[in-house]
């Protein structure tokens, strides 16, 4: 719930104040939102199958991000940043559709 | 896709035999984990399978599985399943730091799971949950905004050199067809100029050739002269004097009575009644001639010139010299019947 409740403020906020990206993190966002969004649905599944851990999803959360950051900005380094980036957004989109099959299956039994 | 692979599986894995199962459940993790990621699935994979409840008859074959899977655990810090799931069957394997999850508490499943899952509780673990969902939403949004706005800013260098080179090459190709399409349009436009000035020449030649011709009205200083017979009528040769006078002393248009003079003009005598370019006209005879007047009239009144034989034939004569003489009568010319241009040498 609480959860819940800071998405949408967050969401709110980001609404209300309009910041703009700073150049330098703009091309990392996007990858690190997206590895937030597998974290966030990975903790819903396990919520939903009863083994969530509230320090095991902050830990995932933030090592998502770090990670996929650093592989994309590892990428931007070696010269393959747009190739790397697609191959994260692919592998993280992969997971999230798992998961959301999983909660799938949980909430309507199919 | 993953998952539906993940079911055939499960059912296959007591199938096979009890002291196989360990490997077995690798080698089905396996496949999946070279699909995507290399361990992600593998991990997911155990999860998925136990916490179905439509597969609860695997749960034995599950547990013989988690020893396998508790060896990659504590590298897999994104995925909460395993190591939740550790302790539960053997309690003795757990890493020491979980201590909440209740084998009771395992699968509480479908909407009553999601409203427990959503009911309020405060911990600092939760309110820190809380608060990254919420620095999520606020980048979620701020990506987006961002992406709505100008996207060239979120581009990489690599990707603008591409962009750049692109939009220069274009310009180029465009700038050049301006350069074609304005010589272009200076050429038709240099084309219509030409055109125009031959229209206008065309233009005034048909105007000097039209009034010469006696295919114009025309007026301009000249003399009025006339004459009024009295008794004897004037041969049509004396008036034929007065129009040669007048051309001699280069008057450019002529008129008697209203009949144009031209090139072809004659005068005879016809049972007594003058007639001009058969035209019958009688005294008084009233000429109008375009030129310049002190010399026409000078040549009229010349001794022993036109006016003096008019003069010998009793007749009166009035010569007015008019700073103005408009002479509307006019004649269209015919066609030659024999005569064709010759081609202009020039070629022009």
């Amino acid at each position: 719930m609480i959860a819940v409740v800071g998405l949408i403020v967050g969401v709110v906020a980001g609404l209300l104040l309009q910041p703009s990206v700073p150049a330098a993190v703009a091309p990392y966002l996007p990858i690190a939102v997206i590895a937030a969004l597998d974290a966030l649905f990975g903790g819903l599944r396990a919520k939903l199958d009863g083994l969530f851990d509230e320090k095991v999803f902050i830990v995932s959360f933030l090592s998502n991000v770090v990670v996929a950051a650093l592989i994309v900005f590892l990428g931007d380094q070696l010269g393959v940043g747009s190739q790397m980036s697609t191959g994260v957004v692919v592998v993280l989109g992969i997971r999230i559709f798992s998961n959301a099959a999983a909660i799938r299956r949980h909430l309507f039994k199919a | 896709m993953a998952d539906d692979d993940e079911r055939a599986v499960g059912p296959a894995v007591p199938g096979s035999g009890a002291p196989d199962v360990a490997p077995d459940g690798r080698a089905a993790a396996e496949p999946d984990g070279e699909a995507t990621t290399g361990d992600g699935p593998a991990e997911d994979v155990p999860t998925e399978a136990d916490g179905a409840p439509a597969d609860v008859e695997d749960t034995p074959t599950e547990v013989d599985d988690t020893p396998a899977d508790v060896e990659d655990t504590p590298a897999e810090a994104d995925d909460v399943a395993p190591q939740e799931r550790a302790p539960t069957p053997e309690p003795h394997v757990g890493h020491g730091r979980h201590e909440r999850p209740a084998p009771g508490d395992a699968p509480p499943g479908g909407w009553t799971g999601l409203f427990r899952a959503l009911r309020p509780h405060r911990s600092r673990a939760q309110v820190l949950a809380g608060l990254l969902c919420g620095v999520l939403g606020f980048a979620l949004v701020v990506q987006v905004s961002a992406n709505q706005g100008d996207d060239l800013s979120t581009l990489r260098q690599s990707e603008l050199v591409p962009l750049l080179d692109d939009v220069t090459q274009r310009s180029e190709l465009l700038e050049s067809q301006v350069r074609d399409l304005e010589s272009t349009r200076d050429e038709l436009r240099s084309g219509a100029a030409g055109k125009q000035a031959a229209l206008d020449l065309a233009e005034e030649q048909a105007t000097t050739e039209g009034i010469l011709a006696g295919r114009l009205p025309a007026k301009g200083p000249g003399v009025d002269v006339t004459v009024i017979e009295s008794g004897e009528k004037i041969p049509a040769a004396t008036m034929f004097n007065i129009l040669e006078e007048l051309r001699n002393a280069g008057a450019e248009v002529v008129e008697i009575n209203g009949v144009r003079i031209v090139a072809s003009s004659y005068f005879e005598r016809v049972d007594g009644d003058l007639v001009v370019d058969g035209t019958k006209i009688s005294s008084p005879y009233r000429w109008k001639a375009i030129g310049d007047p002190p010399t026409l009239e000078t040549a009229l009144q010349i001794v022993g010139g036109a006016m003096a034989a008019v003069r010998n034939k009793g007749a009166q004569d009035t010569i007015r010299q008019l700073d103005e003489v408009e002479i509307d009568s006019t004649r269209t010319p015919t066609d030659p019947q024999f005569a064709t241009p010759v081609p202009d040498p020039a070629g022009s």
